[in-house]
């Protein structure tokens, strides 16, 4: 019965002369490592390409278009997200959501817990008007083209448009003219306008 | 031993198969399932470890799972059963530990079983409609059904006059999850308990079935919060089983320095559990506190300090660095101080000793009936660890380590087994770490493109016992068929024997020392209730005072 209680005895006296193991939280920050998985944080390296929100496993990611006003983002909804990561892992530019150690995201309406990402201009097709991309997404391709990026001279139109090399000019499109190449086009049209110029 | 049961079963076979090397499945006509049950079950010896029934639009199947610990074979026996009037002949006169499987496959496929009386519900909702089989092929995914708002149950029909059911559960904020069980006492012995389960049914087995395989991961995570890496670490066994995969070895040693750290936390935290209800404050407040310093290790590879997100289809997600094996090391073994302490006050406090000894005994025969796992099983003398014979894409047969294996069966032993096997775990994590240290960082991964038709079986011993999961492929995105078994379905039923027989307050630390998991696969429903006699807190605050007593009767 003696020797339990005096090994007990040892550490109680222990913890009685170090300080407390617990930290008064509100007030203290926590202790936590920089790999900490807190929550996705949406940076301005976004394309709003909505790879992640095919790939969250929770679905909590929404990708919102609106054509009307010619924007894309995607929204992250924090109370749907399970902190895996594997948006940043996905993520098309390595830059576009990181995880950060933030983990204090209670809060008292769902629909509040959520925060956007980049807002991003969509560029439609000036043949049938689908969407192709985000400018944001094709000025990453682009970069990553490097000294083939003229190849396609459509997208190429919007970079050079951007540094203001060339001016914005409304084009009539009749899929008939060689002018065409050099319009914005989606892949389809695009097909159409290479192949079936043959008037 | 192959041989002995092709020559034992000969023309009752009719069809056998080899998926891998420890994968066999053997189909069987329905009207020779009972006899090659018993021949295998008794003459054998070998292990039931669940049944999976599978819809295949043109017939039901049932897969009997039976598992040879000796060699970690797997023996499937394949059964197959018209959709008209789907039955089978019921094994649980055979197998007790079938009870709860069967009642489970009649609520989700309604396949019916011939002399088995007791089909209640499990999982389901009571207010789930007749008739609506929620894993079958037609229930489309996503639908959902009405139900009523507001139920009313009543417990404690049919009790005999001079007996009293005590209900405990299911919502208490003392209890770590919703589970019921009706005691069912004479003066203050018990002589029966009635568990009921499914509080939490969630029906992750039909979400798997609309996830793609990479996501099915981080799902299967989620079905429990202690044991978040077991169903990922058996999931992903059972894929590359059915794709016939090798990991690079560093992937096998994150795996399972992940699962091992995994044990020490749970074991942990049940150690302080069990003090508490003992009325060991003190105890519950230490084991919590070292807890955290594991915690910390885990936050630190894997970054969470729970859902580790490390599993993957052909390796892990996250690499350990070579630079920070040696602070991880120096952290671990900081809380064998803490080990000894709680071992040395197992083995010789005496109140722990009247408190926990010969209590909730289950004897080895039961043991075997009911077809426990993990540290339920081996206080009761059988040896079996699935980490020794069926892990193969895991570092578990590249290093050494023991098994403790106990003979008592009551709560004593299962204690003292949790706080070895602890230390077994802090070999193993020590023994990765310094092979990883030989080893390239970054090769932590094979890539998997397609997922090709078949069907795999991944096992992994949880902290609770065996986890089972077997998949089905046809070739898609997704699987077909995702069954799950965890630990606790099988050990939860063995306080049928080992809670009967003894005090009331002698219950809460009975039922307690399974370390029971509920989480696993089921629902949420309000229950009311007429004459409640004693709660959950009642119930540790009597299980408290019969300490206090005893703690008086030595002082004396």
């Amino acid at each position: 019965m003696k020797l339990p209680k005096l090994r007990e005895l040892k550490e109680a006296i222990r913890a009685i002369f170090s300080s407390p193991y617990t930290i008064t939280y509100p007030e203290k920050p926590p202790k936590i490592h920089p790999r900490f998985r807190g929550r996705p944080k949406p940076q301005d390296g976004c394309v709003a390409c909505g790879a992640c929100s095919i790939w969250c496993p929770a679905q909590a990611i929404e990708f919102f278009v609106d054509k009307e006003k010619g924007i894309r983002k995607v929204i992250f909804h924090y109370d749907k997200c399970i902190m895996c990561g594997e948006c940043a892992r996905i993520c098309t530019t390595q830059n576009g959501v990181k995880m950060d150690t933030e983990f204090r995201l209670a809060g008292f309406e769902r629909k509040n817990l959520k925060e956007d990402g980049k807002e991003c201009k969509i560029l439609f097709c000036e043949g049938c008007g689908e969407i192709i991309a985000t400018e944001e997404h094709i000025k990453w391709m682009l970069e990553k083209l490097g000294e083939k990026q003229g190849a396609n001279f459509g997208l190429f139109s919007t970079k050079l448009k951007d540094l203001g090399v060339i001016e914005d000019v409304n084009r009539n499109i009749t899929f008939d003219k060689r002018d065409d190449i050099f319009t914005l086009l989606c892949p389809k049209c695009r097909h159409r306008v290479i192949l079936h110029d043959s008037k | 031993m192959k041989e002995k049961i092709k020559e034992r079963l000969r023309e009752r076979i009719v069809k056998w198969e080899e998926k891998s090397k420890r994968r066999f499945y053997i189909q069987i006509k329905k009207e020779d399932l009972k006899e090659v049950v018993k021949i295998l079950f008794r003459d054998f010896g070998f292990r039931f470890c669940t049944a999976t029934g599978v819809d295949n639009i043109k017939n039901f199947e049932v897969i009997y799972h039976f598992s040879d610990d000796r060699t970690g074979i797997l023996y499937n026996l394949r059964v197959f059963t018209d959709r008209e009037k789907p039955s089978l002949p019921t094994i649980t006169d055979i197998i007790k530990g079938a009870k709860w499987i069967e009642r489970e496959i009649h609520e989700l496929f309604g396949i019916g079983f011939e002399g088995n009386s007791d089909l209640r519900r499990l999982l389901l909702d009571e207010s789930w409609p007749e008739g609506v089989y929620p894993l079958r092929k037609d229930y489309e995914y996503g639908r959902r059904e009405e139900l009523p708002d507001s139920l009313t149950c009543s417990i404690s029909e049919g009790v005999k006059e001079g007996r009293t059911v005590i209900p405990i559960g299911p919502y208490h904020p003392l209890q770590e999850e919703p589970e019921f069980f009706e005691l069912e006492v004479f003066g203050e012995k018990v002589i029966g308990i009635n568990i009921n389960i499914g509080y939490n049914h969630r029906g992750i087995e039909k979400l798997s079935e609309g996830k793609h395989w990479d996501q099915v991961t981080f799902l299967v995570e989620r079905i429990c919060g202690i044991c978040s890496t077991s169903h990922p670490f058996a999931y992903v066994l059972a894929v590359e089983d059915l794709l016939n995969l090798e990991i690079p070895e560093r992937a096998k040693y994150i795996r399972s320095i992940i699962g091992e750290l995994e044990r020490i936390h749970s074991h942990l935290l049940w150690l302080g559990l069990a003090g508490h209800f003992l009325g060991y404050n003190t105890v519950w407040m230490w084991a919590w506190k070292t807890r955290e310093v594991i915690l910390d290790i885990c936050e630190q590879i894997s970054g969470n300090r729970n859902h580790y997100a490390m599993m993957k289809i052909g390796g892990v997600r996250r690499d350990i660095l070579n630079s920070e094996v040696d602070g991880i090391k120096s952290k671990l073994n900081s809380i064998i101080s803490a080990l000894n302490l709680f071992k040395k006050a197992v083995e010789d406090d005496p109140v722990i000793h009247a408190r926990t000894k010969n209590v909730g005994v289950l004897t080895k025969e039961e043991a075997i009936n009911y077809c426990v796992v993990g540290p339920t099983a081996r206080p009761s003398g059988i040896s079996t660890d699935i980490r020794k014979i069926d892990i193969k894409n895991s570092a578990y047969p590249l290093i050494e380590f023991d098994v403790p294996v106990l003979n008592n069966g009551d709560v004593y032993d299962k204690i003292v087994v949790r706080v070895l096997e602890m230390y077994e775990s802090v070999k193993i994590i020590n023994q990765c770490l310094d092979r990883l240290k030989d080893l390239k960082e970054g090769d932590i991964c094979e890539e998997v493109r397609e997922i090709p038709p078949g069907e795999g079986i991944g096992r992994y011993e949880a902290p609770r016992g065996e986890v089972f999961h077997y998949v089905r492929s046809d070739g898609g995105n997704t699987p077909t068929r995702h069954k799950i078994r965890a630990p606790s379905y099988m050990n939860v039923l063995s306080n049928e024997v080992s809670a009967v027989g003894g005090t009331v307050s002698d219950a809460a630390i009975t039922l307690a020392a399974v370390d029971p998991c509920y989480c696993c696969t089921e629902r949420i429903q309000a229950v009311e209730f007429n004459k409640v006699k004693y709660r959950w807190d009642d119930l540790i605050k009597l299980s408290q005072e019969k300490t206090k007593k005893i703690r008086k009767r030595l002082r004396e």
